[in-house]
């Protein structure tokens, strides 16, 4: 009689670790996911349905590429991502937090730089810096490490002292992706961030989100140059019409072909449709 | 070239007052408010008419009908010279546009004149706005002739010219002298409040006629008044010549002068366009930083200063809602200096220091708070403040302290002045300090409110955040009312002043407080605007 009790209660507790070891790896995932997108839908005043139900996942380490044609949705996906949009159904989480209820404790967790980096021009790029780094209240010793490692790294030390409004198109790009990393974000948000800058500047922006990654952060970019999207990133979105029509492992999705093909395949054929 | 000027003019209008945006917007809000800011803009203009109208009937009833369109010329000269000195810079010379233009095949001069163009039809409209009701008041009541008309048709149509070429002389030159500072902003800020000082001290000379010459000696006084008006602004007494006593000459003295002076300024700045444009646009790259210690602050600290630096990048923004901190203090320094009657004299109102004194200090800074364009400043930037880690109550509040830092020195120099010459009593002591500052806190949050109901980011100039914007606008309106109110009640509750003083600063403050707590409930974070 004992033993057979011995035995239920072996059963039960090794029931419990399993139970207790499947939720640990479901909130293991869930922690692993920096960005969460579920059935997003957003419809711009005047009735134009921008984005459609979309549901996609980057997942820490991710070097995560959003591709698509102008007009596609890539760009309102990202706005209602980082706070600059509201939408209409779904859910977007980042590091597990909700960004309608969590608004602010999500934007501490990422950074996001625009197509166009709009800066303060009449701050300079160093009071912009330090004005980040109060903001996301970066210690002093720190915030002078990192801004200049990431300046001397992005040849923009030497300018630091003057008003963003001299700098080049070029050179906001890169203040702003400085900016972005003063607080070591989780996650950081791009929309077409190689546009504007030279090849060397490229060049350092690839090592760069190599390096970002690799340390366990995430990065969800937008972009239409298609040969770096392939290069560059582990896992890819297509969209199209506001739809998300492919998304998936770079190298499965496109195997024999390059991306270009996958790219002109799907949209062609989603269009068809 | 006419094509290149009618084309460049037909662009630049399109971005005024949001015509074209209102023409091919989907959504209907904002075709909505559209058509409420015409609602009221059309009220002013009534308003104003209305005015001119008054004054004009006033002028005729006391025999001085003579000097109807002087002044009203004269009105609409110095309104248009003080708007357009501070548009100059940000708009005539306005690098980024000039780039954008030249880079078609037009002609400079055909992008010199549309821009002038573009301000002349504003101006002209302020002109016909204050004009024509004053011709109708003297049309009426003096029964004057064809001439009358016909000369004054033309007088509407030159009369912006003259203070348009004026300003922009004045406004490059401004500029100019700025730009080679280190603090450019800061010293061309300085310049334009010496001759905004300059402007308000001249103008409300005007006012100061004897009034005891009234009725005994209306010769004296006309005398006195055309004296006063030919100091000010010589060409109003032509147009009064001309108008008035049908003299062809004195049109075409008024007309050649104008148009001359239009001309030749057109003629010598179409030479110098667009190094004058690279000039005042120059800035100073050095290249050279070495970083010293990072301080960290708070955020509140760091928002704060950064508002500041925002501030004081923007003369256009600076002198434009500086101007009711500077009148307060000339008001308080003029009770101070002059005494209670002589200011009373200058408003026109007999017992209005006596009675309203609080409120009119109040009144002034509540007009045009820094706070009414403080969000749409944001510009093209405004993703960044919408992405950063703050929430919408920081946000808004070191909007709010930065126009109590502003608005603070101006606020103790008049009420020391005004305690040091009146010695008022305790009482009256104290909602002499409660009133304005009830006003100034008011003004500061309010102007955040309608800010947020009329944001415009996408702009190019700023003078179209804080001249031409909706916020501003409503702003003044706002003001107006709140002022309003208050002196009316004072004049019609005789002996009840502390009451009313009470009451008024009680209701301003309530309305702050209301604003704070529905705004923070109806649009917690995410802060958005979409």
């Amino acid at each position: 009689m004992q033993a057979k009790k011995n035995q239920k209660n072996q059963k039960n507790q090794k029931n419990q670790k399993n139970q207790k070891n499947q939720k640990n790896q479901e909130n293991q995932e869930e922690t692993d996911n920096m960005l969460e997108i579920k059935n997003l839908t957003k419809t711009y005043k005047g009735g134009k349905t921008a984005v459609d139900n979309l549901s996609l996942t980057v997942r820490a380490g991710d070097i995560y590429g959003f591709i698509g044609h102008n007009g596609a949705g890539k760009t309102t996906t990202i706005k209602a991502v980082v706070g600059i949009h509201d939408f209409d159904k779904g859910e977007i989480r980042v590091d597990g937090k909700d960004v309608r209820t969590q608004s602010l404790a999500c934007k501490k967790a990422m950074a996001y730089i625009p197509d166009n980096p709009d800066i303060y021009e009449y701050l300079t790029g160093i009071q912009y810096l330090n004005f980040l780094a109060d903001i996301y209240q970066v210690p002093g010793k720190e915030r002078e490490e990192r801004i200049r490692r990431e300046a001397e790294d992005f040849g923009i030390y030497s300018v630091l002292g003057d008003l963003v409004s001299t700098y080049s198109h070029g050179m906001r790009q890169k203040l702003a992706l400085t900016g972005a990393l003063i607080h070591e974000p989780r996650l950081l948000v791009l929309d077409e961030p190689f546009v504007g800058l030279d090849p060397e500047a490229s060049l350092l922006l690839k090592r760069k989100m190599h390096a970002f990654c690799e340390k366990g952060s995430a990065i969800f970019f937008s972009t239409h140059v298609l040969e770096v999207a392939e290069k560059l990133c582990n896992r890819i979105a297509v969209i199209s019409g506001g739809k998300l029509i492919v998304e998936g492992d770079t190298k499965e999705l496109t195997r024999d072909k390059s991306l270009e093909d996958v790219f002109m395949e799907v949209t062609h054929h989603d269009k068809a449709d | 070239m006419t094509r290149q000027i009618r084309l460049l003019t037909k662009l630049s209008l399109y971005g005024m007052f949001g015509f074209n945006e209102f023409r091919h917007t989907r959504d209907g809000k904002k075709k909505l408010r559209f058509c409420l800011m015409g609602a009221l803009w059309v009220f002013l203009i009534l308003m104003l008419a209305g005015y001119v109208g008054l004054t004009s009937y006033g002028l005729t009833a006391i025999g001085m009908g003579y000097f109807v369109p002087a002044v009203l010329g004269m009105l609409v000269s110095l309104v248009t010279f003080f708007f357009t000195m501070t548009k100059a810079g940000p708009v005539l010379f306005d690098q980024r546009s000039y780039e954008k233009q030249v880079a078609l095949p037009v002609e400079a001069k055909s992008i010199i004149v549309s821009r002038f163009l573009s301000m002349y039809l504003t101006d002209m409209l302020l002109g016909l706005v204050v004009m024509l009701p004053g011709m109708a008041v003297y049309g009426v009541a003096e029964k004057p002739g064809l001439t009358f008309y016909l000369y004054g048709f033309f007088v509407i149509l030159f009369l912006p010219l003259l203070p348009l070429t004026a300003a922009s002389v004045v406004g490059a030159v401004i500029a100019g002298i700025a730009g080679r500072w280190r603090r450019g902003n800061l010293a061309s800020i300085l310049l334009t409040m010496i001759f905004v000082c300059v402007i308000l001290v001249g103008s409300m000379s005007l006012g100061s006629l004897d009034e005891s010459q009234l009725g005994a000696m209306m010769e004296e006084m006309a005398l006195q008044l055309e004296q006063q008006i030919g100091r000010l602004y010589p060409p109003a007494i032509w147009i009064s010549e001309a108008m008035v006593s049908g003299k062809a000459a004195w049109l075409l003295l008024f007309l050649g002068v104008s148009l001359g002076c239009f001309l030749i300024f057109l003629e010598i700045l179409g030479r110098f366009y667009g190094r004058v444009c690279q000039m005042l646009s120059a800035r100073e790259a050095r290249g050279n930083y070495q970083m010293e210690r990072l301080q960290a602050k708070s955020v509140m600290r760091s928002l704060v200063e950064r508002e500041w630096r925002r501030y004081f990048a923007s003369s256009v923004y600076v002198v434009n809602t500086l101007t009711g901190e500077l009148m307060m203090v000339l008001l308080a320094v003029g009770v101070a200096l002059a005494g209670r009657e002589a200011v009373d004299r200058l408003l026109g109102l007999p017992g209005a220091v006596d009675r309203t004194l609080p409120v009119l200090l109040g009144a002034m800074p509540v007009m045009m708070p820094l706070t009414a364009c403080s969000l749409s400043m944001e510009g093209k930037s405004w993703w960044m403040t919408q992405t950063l880690p703050v929430s919408r109550r920081e946000l808004i509040w070191s909007k709010v302290n930065l126009q109590l830092i502003v608005a603070l020195p101006f606020y103790l120099v008049s009420e020391v002045a005004l305690i040091v010459a009146l010695r008022p009593g305790l009482a009256e002591a104290v909602w002499l300090l409660a009133v304005p500052a009830a006003y100034i806190l008011f003004g500061a949050r309010t102007g955040i409110a309608v800010n947020e109901k009329f944001p415009v980011f996408d702009w190019d100039s700023e003078v179209k955040v804080v001249k031409q914007g909706a916020s501003a606008f409503v702003m003044v309106v706002i003001g107006l009312v709140s002022a309003a109110v208050p002196i009316i009640a004072l004049f019609v509750l005789e002996g009840m002043q502390i009451l009313v003083y009470a009451f008024t600063a009680g209701v301003l403050l309530l309305l702050t407080w209301l604003m704070d707590r529905i705004g923070r409930k109806k649009l917690s974070p995410p802060y958005r605007l979409d």
